[in-house]
């Protein structure tokens, strides 16, 4: 469904200067149905790569196919009012950002409808992702600032869903929830993402939650791919030097493990 | 070394009296770090903030004491004390140091110039950094120069919130392995203000579970994971991915907080429990003891 091949993002620093390459020669797929997790640290360039597939970012070079049409060469603003720009939909990091202050929740989510999917009389549609999202019809009059960060989340989410979309960019939807809100959420993901058959781009920097959604990944540094492959090769052996020192650092897996295991001992100390 | 006794804490405010903080206690031994582990709202950072002596001048201590080496901590509140025996951590790092000063200069204050390299380094931070501004640092690395700051003053107690939140693992790392070395070494005491069970699982000896002001839960670490008794502790587990393996077994914890500005049952958890039954709202709370430092403040424990 998506390929991209050679993806790379360059910022001009000056006249005279060379430019900086944020991203570099990114390349991955994604089939419909399968969640693949874009890892690395901050600054590592994940975030570039996600707003160059959901085209709010120009890409400098590489091709972005997107069932078999190349719309990495499609700049944002035309992309508009490209027939592939319904199908794939951005869920932001902070819902809270996200979302027009001024637009009720049944707004955010009927202004999709009525933009891309042209319906006049978007109420039941709007009612049906609500439910889809698990957020009480109630509370579709409110407006963003009268909502939890998790209620926030799942407008953000419903918003993505409702023009049909076959491709989700996530990009760390839950780093800014408290973690039972957290588990809400990516229950949430992982059961649309299975009945709907969407594809997602999965962009965090938490192993745990790698674990969770993804069955395929990419590991990012410094603009460049360092590791890719399935998840469950990478948390057993991971081939680059990087990726190993990533999962040390993270010992809490250790504790995965044993659970696991069966031990009711946790790796104590660690 | 540092004893928190019955603490309550309320403010008062537009809709009435919020009681945050309800006959909390708490002791941390020299050498030992201690998890302080709830979700958003459950009165950790206010109690971080009666411990380090800089409580908003809003809140009013209904109750209870906090003591340091047996003496009434009131001493922490008198900004003049040249060399208090303790530093902390805030979650708003950039708002923590001062914007006028590189931090280079900013860490010799506390720690004197020779060891302001050696300090950055413990941080992960490149020496040559010493001569930015606050401003033109990244949020993650002003968090990392608060924590050199507070550990340059060598403190007996560390209270530290959220001091990893948002930084990246690597880092993270580094700086809780720091603390622990800091521990071992010197007897550093630390309070780890933090909401992720799992990393207050990995890294503390004794961690104390909050919900809605009260505390639930404490126990040694290793109990917490294989034998939690408080409800909420049980249900906080479900809901961190570090405990389940698929994304499915996730659940996330019914109910919300409750709203402190009510009138509220003994036992705040009592309304999004399924054990609760009528007692759990008015007849005094008990506390079971598991185990000599495993204690659950419930009337109906798991077993």
């Amino acid at each position: 469904m998506l390929k991209v091949d050679g993806l790379a993002k360059a910022y001009r620093t000056g006249w005279f200067t060379k430019p900086f390459v944020a991203v570099h020669d990114v390349s991955f797929e994604i089939a419909p149905g399968e969640c693949l997790a874009l890892i690395g640290e901050s600054g590592s360039g994940k975030t570039t790569v996600a707003r160059m597939i959901s085209r709010l970012l120009k890409s400098s070079a590489g091709r972005i196919l997107f069932d078999d049409e190349d719309i990495g060469s499609i700049s944002p603003r035309a992309f508009i009012r490209n027939p592939a720009r319904r199908l794939i939909q951005h869920v932001f990091q902070d819902a809270g950002e996200a979302l027009t202050p001024h637009l009720t929740a049944f707004d955010a989510i009927a202004d999709p409808l009525r933009r891309l999917k042209h319906l006049r009389d978007p109420r039941g549609r709007v009612l049906e992702l609500a439910e889809a999202v698990l957020l009480p019809a109630d509370l579709l009059a409110r407006y963003p600032h009268q909502l939890s960060g998790g209620q926030r989340a799942r407008v953000g989410i419903a918003r993505a869903l409702a023009p049909e979309p076959l491709l989700l960019v996530l990009d760390e939807p839950t780093a800014s929830l408290d973690v039972s809100v957290q588990a809400g959420i990516l229950k949430l993901l992982d059961e649309l993402r299975m009945r709907l058959k969407l594809g997602f781009l999965f962009v965090t920097h938490d192993l745990e939650v790698v674990r969770l959604m993804s069955s395929r990944l990419v590991l990012m540094q410094e603009g460049k791919v360092v590791e890719a492959g399935s998840t469950t090769e990478f948390l057993c052996a991971p081939k680059s030097p990087y990726g190993r020192m990533l999962l040390r650092a993270a010992p809490r897996l250790t504790l995965v493990s044993d659970k696991a295991n069966e031990h009711s001992e946790p790796a104590a100390g660690v | 070394m540092l004893q928190v006794k019955d603490l309550s804490i309320a403010f008062e405010g537009k809709g009435g009296i919020a009681r945050v903080l309800d006959r909390v206690s708490l002791e941390i031994a020299p050498g030992e770090i201690v998890g302080l582990v709830g979700e958003s709202g459950s009165g950790k950072s206010v109690l971080s903030y009666a411990i380090s002596g800089v409580l908003d001048p809003a809140a009013v201590v209904v109750g209870g004491v906090i003591e340091w080496r047996g003496r009434p901590a009131e001493f922490l509140r008198e900004r003049r004390v040249p060399k208090l025996p303790i530093a902390q951590v805030f979650q708003s790092p950039r708002t923590s140091l001062n914007p006028t000063r590189t931090i280079g200069r900013q860490l010799a204050d506390v720690a004197g110039a020779a060891r302001v390299a050696s300090l950055l380094r413990s941080v992960r931070l490149a020496e040559a950094r010493a001569s930015a501004y606050p401003a033109e640092l990244s949020g993650g690395q002003c968090q990392r120069v608060s924590i050199a700051l507070a550990l340059g003053r060598e403190p007996e107690l560390l209270v530290a919130d959220e001091p990893t939140t948002g930084l990246d693992v690597l880092t993270e790392a580094a700086i809780l392995d720091l603390i622990a070395d800091l521990a071992r070494q010197r007897g550093m005491a630390t309070l780890l203000v933090t909401h992720d069970l799992a990393l207050a699982v990995a890294r503390c000896s004794r961690i104390v579970v909050m919900h809605a002001g009260q505390v639930v839960e404490s126990a040694q670490a290793r109990a917490i994971v294989s034998g939690a008794r408080h409800p909420y502790t049980a249900a906080l587990r479900t809901c961190v991915p570090q405990f389940s393996a698929t994304a499915a077994m996730l659940s996330a914890i019914p109910g919300q907080l409750p709203d402190l500005t009510t009138a509220l049952p003994v036992c705040r958890f009592a309304a999004r429990c399924e054990r609760h039954c009528d007692d759990c709202d008015s007849a005094p709370l008990p506390v079971v003891r598991i185990d000599h430092d495993h204690l659950v403040h419930c009337r109906h424990p798991l077993c």
